[in-house]
């Protein structure tokens, strides 16, 4: 699957432009197989499918999560309300459906509630284009703020709630989920058929299309009739959107909705991002090397828990990964190429 | 002259992969003289700029700069050479102070900010010709500004060789003579002026001594008396590409008698400008000419949907309901089958990370589109290749990136986007900057036959030669607004000058060379 999408985006690219994504692409394939081969030789355990399994589905939310991530790079935007979105879906989803309401529509409302939240970090951000980061921040604290008023009225239980989670959503990204009588759950399937759609449309639509254009150059792009708002305000709806079902995906994952949820993917949808060599600050990349580099950081993670670090630890060592990593791809051209 | 020789290069190749930017480049300057650089699109010019500058290193041969190796910017800093590249650089988000200096502190400051400040006002204020604000964001200024922050940087260093690199091609005329006076400045100083330009005229005028390159090779070089439109294009061009000749076509008058396809009344390019009326007739060419700031720039962006012009009106004929629709914005523009082309071509034209293929069909994408905005993308690799041969586009793959092609060829993917999409009107903003003689030449064959096909042409440029033979009209800017409009015989050198200063039809204007020795 991530050489589909991979070949999608060098075939479009091609010539130099691939030289550079091939550069990108093939470290990230190195680093995914020194960690693989790393795990493989030092800890018991790590080949097997069990392990493959639990690391296709840690990757598969954050990969969910990730995509309206990229999307906003494109642009040389950031949008730090993903977390707060997740956890808001995640405690939203179960006080709904105590509510009274049955799933699917619970579900459905959640997802436009999400979407709403995003368009409007969206518009907002653009129209406050300097105070951007601090907007979404905010926009994410509102939401999730309100969905714990919504949740704790008539409660004691604060930021945990407690539903019973329809068995079908469990299935759909518990750990032991079946896809149709197949040992992995259907979460990862998901993540896949979404990260080949999105890998076409970037390259085959003029939504696709016109992201790159607003990333590359904002004025070049503005007469060709692009409105930047509009770009904006779509891919931060389709990131409140995809926050919101990973949230709710996550509700199937733990069984019990809790609001922090979503505070690692602040960080590591970013570092995500980042590794696979999209450039933040716009313009060149997809999300091609955004699932890989979700796989290197989730490879990394179960590595490091393998060989028994803390926490704490584990963070330095992501931390540290990626102060090579930005300085790697994430620079302008050299000067050479600018003039 | 006969003095000593201040910039030396024998043998010298260079390849990016596998395009042979330079074969086999052999160069000499001498202190005191201004040395033309001349080739097409594509043959080497900036590649040999880069080089003697140390941003690029040859895969073979000998550099020596003042009789030494020059094997980095720095080191060229050193020896006292300076360069002004093709591609305008100027830092957007600082000051106009803070980028005449920029990369001139050490670690100790030999001169205090107030000498620097004094110096720099008064040099501005020589270049550009009024006093410019030295604290304003360089961002918001217009490309001709730019340009001359980047000139006069580069003259505040002192330095013992120059090298211009297409520097005037965003200079109107009234500047381009301050840029000669102030090359007269340096050549009687002593130092080595290298010029790589496409403007002829410029060449005759100012140049000593022009070596021409071919396809990465240079042919040779030319005396003073040797340079003339004739010799260098025989001489730039390979026998067999020598495509259209100077075909001289007459003024069409009756061009002009067509029904009108686009109007404007009523507009003013800033509020105590005097209003004006525009019209053009359905297949015709007109020129606007005007020196930098006469409103012309405002004039051509209001027509193209950009800005919104104080007050007054724009109307377009629209193909389908044969009535005049009123013209408001970009998207109107693109409804009504109006293209423009920009010549600022870094700031509004390019997709720099993009594909040369993307950068010339993403303007075509919007008309081909199917159910949820799918491109219909094998419509388009037809086009491709049509508006490549049309406007002999130099290419190595049409995926490589757009930035690796010559600053000329960027230019042509530009008017290509323009051209694909079938316009009924298409507005072009000095689209020539940077663009070779040759090119320049079908540029006017294709619009030729474009107008002759019934489309119709507004074609704003600097230089007033580019007129000649080639529009049916042109209207002249002056003050804010549209101050003469010149037909058939008046469409001349004399009357457009006269015009462009605002003098009275028959005045004769003293301009020559006499105001830059
Ligand atoms: N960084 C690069 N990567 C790949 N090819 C390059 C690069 N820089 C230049 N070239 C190629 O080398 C050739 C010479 O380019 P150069 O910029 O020197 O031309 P030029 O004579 O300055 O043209 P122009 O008049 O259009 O500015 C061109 O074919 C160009 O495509
Ligand atoms: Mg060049």
């Amino acid at each position: 699957m991530i050489s589909t999408v991979l070949n999608t985006e060098i075939g479009a690219a091609g010539g130099s432009s691939a030289l550079r994504k091939h550069k990108s692409i093939s470290i990230g394939f190195c680093l995914l197989a020194g960690l693989l081969i790393l795990g493989a030789l030092l800890v018991p355990g790590f080949v097997s499918p069990q392990n493959a399994r639990s690391i296709l589905l840690l990757a598969a939310f954050l990969g969910l999560a990730s995509v309206g991530q990229t999307l906003c790079a494109l642009v040389g935007a950031l949008d730090l309300s993903i977390p707060y979105i997740i956890g808001g879906a995640n405690i939203l989803l179960p006080s709904l459906m105590v509510a009274g309401l049955p799933a699917p529509v619970a579900m459905i409302v959640v997802l436009v509630l999400g979407t709403l939240v995003g368009a409007c970090n969206g518009a907002l951000s653009f129209r406050l284009q300097g105070q951007a980061l601090i907007m979404s921040l905010g926009l994410g604290f509102a939401a999730v703020g309100a969905v714990q008023i919504y949740t704790s009225l008539g409660s004691q239980f604060g930021g945990t709630v407690f539903a019973p989670v329809p068995g079908w959503l469990r299935n759909l990204s518990a750990f032991n989920g079946k896809f149709f009588g197949l040992p992995f759950p259907p979460v990862i399937v998901i993540w896949a058929v979404i990260a080949v759609a999105l890998g076409w449309i970037m390259h085959n639509t003029w939504f696709g299309r016109s992201l790159y254009a607003v990333g590359g150059s904002r004025t070049a792009a503005a007469r060709l009739g692009i409105s930047e708002f509009k770009v904006w305000t779509v891919i931060h709806s389709v990131s409140g959107a995809m926050s919101a079902l990973t949230g709710m995906l996550l509700l199937g994952f733990s069984g019990g909705g809790f609001v922090g949820v979503g505070d690692p993917y602040l960080f590591t949808t970013v570092a995500a991002v980042v590794i696979g060599g999209t450039s933040l600050l716009g313009g060149a990349g997809g999300y091609g090397a955004t699932v890989l580099g979700v796989l290197v950081l989730t490879v990394l993670t179960s590595l490091l828990v393998g060989l028994g670090l803390s926490f704490p630890a584990q963070q330095a060592v992501v931390g540290l990964l990626i102060v090579p990593m930005v300085a790697i791809y994430a620079r302008s051209p050299h000067i050479r190429n600018q003039i | 002259m006969g003095s000593e020789i201040t910039v030396r290069m024998i043998d010298v190749a260079k390849a990016f992969g596998e395009t042979r930017a330079l074969k086999k480049c052999d160069f000499e300057a001498r202190a005191g003289e201004v040395h033309a650089i001349v080739g097409e699109n594509g043959s080497g010019k900036s590649t040999m700029a880069k080089i003697m500058s140390g941003v690029l290193h040859p895969d073979a041969g000998k550099v020596t700069i003042l009789g030494e190796k020059v094997a980095s910017p720095v080191d060229a800093k050193r020896v006292g050479l300076t360069t002004i590249f093709q591609e305008v650089l100027v830092a957007d988000e600082a000051s106009v102070f803070e980028n005449l200096y920029v990369g001139r502190d050490g670690v100790f400051r030999s001169q205090s900010t107030g000498d620097r400040r004094t110096e720099a006002a008064e040099i501005l204020a020589r270049l550009v010709g009024k006093s410019v604000d030295l604290d304003q964001l360089a961002g918001s200024l217009p490309l001709s500004i730019k340009q001359w922050i980047v000139i006069a940087r580069a003259i505040l260093r002192k330095p013992q060789v120059l090298i211009l690199d297409e520097s005037s091609a965003a200079l109107d005329l009234d500047s381009t003579l301050r840029l000669h006076a102030e090359i007269d400045r340096l050549r009687a100083e002593g130092a080595t002026i290298l010029i790589v330009t496409h403007r002829i005229a410029e060449l005759v005028r100012i140049a000593d001594r022009a070596t021409i390159l071919r396809d990465g090779i240079t042919v040779g070089t030319l005396g003073k008396d040797e340079i003339t439109e004739e010799n260098l294009l025989s001489m730039m061009t390979p026998a067999d590409r020598r495509a259209s000749d100077a075909t001289e076509y007459a003024s069409r008058k009756k061009a002009l008698e067509a029904p009108l396809i686009l109007t404007a009344t009523g507009l003013a390019a800033h509020r105590s400008a005097r209003l004006f009326d525009f019209d053009l007739p359905k297949g015709s060419i007109v020129g606007v000419a005007g020196l930098d700031g006469q409103g012309q720039d405002a004039f051509i962006r209001a027509l193209a949907g950009i800005i919104q012009p104080f007050g007054g009106e724009v109307k377009v004929r629209s193909v389908d309901t044969d009535k005049m629709v009123p013209l408001r914005s970009l998207d109107d523009a693109a409804n009504l089958g109006v293209s423009y082309v920009s010549g600022d071509r870094k700031r509004e034209g390019i997709f720099p990370q993009q594909s040369i293929f993307e950068n010339l069909a993403i303007g075509v994408y919007r008309k081909k589109l199917g159910p949820l905005g799918v491109i219909r993308k094998p419509t388009l690799k037809p086009m491709f290749k049509r508006e490549v041969d049309r406007l002999r586009i130099k290419i190595g793959s049409p995926s490589n990136r757009i930035t690796s092609l010559s600053g000329g060829n960027q230019q042509k993917v530009l008017i290509g986007r323009a051209f694909a999409n079938d316009p009924q009107v298409i507005l072009l903003n000095d689209p020539a900057r940077g663009v070779d003689l040759g090119t320049k030449r079908d540029l006017y064959r294709e619009l030729r036959l474009f107008a002759e096909k019934g489309g119709s042409v507004i074609y704003l440029s600097s230089e007033i030669e580019e007129f000649i033979g080639f529009a049916d009209r042109v209207d002249v800017f002056f003050g804010g607004t549209l101050f003469r409009s010149l037909t058939g015989e008046e469409i001349a050198e004399a009357p457009i000058l006269a015009a462009m200063f605002g003098k009275a039809r028959d005045a004769s204007v003293d301009f020559d060379l006499e105001r830059t020795a």
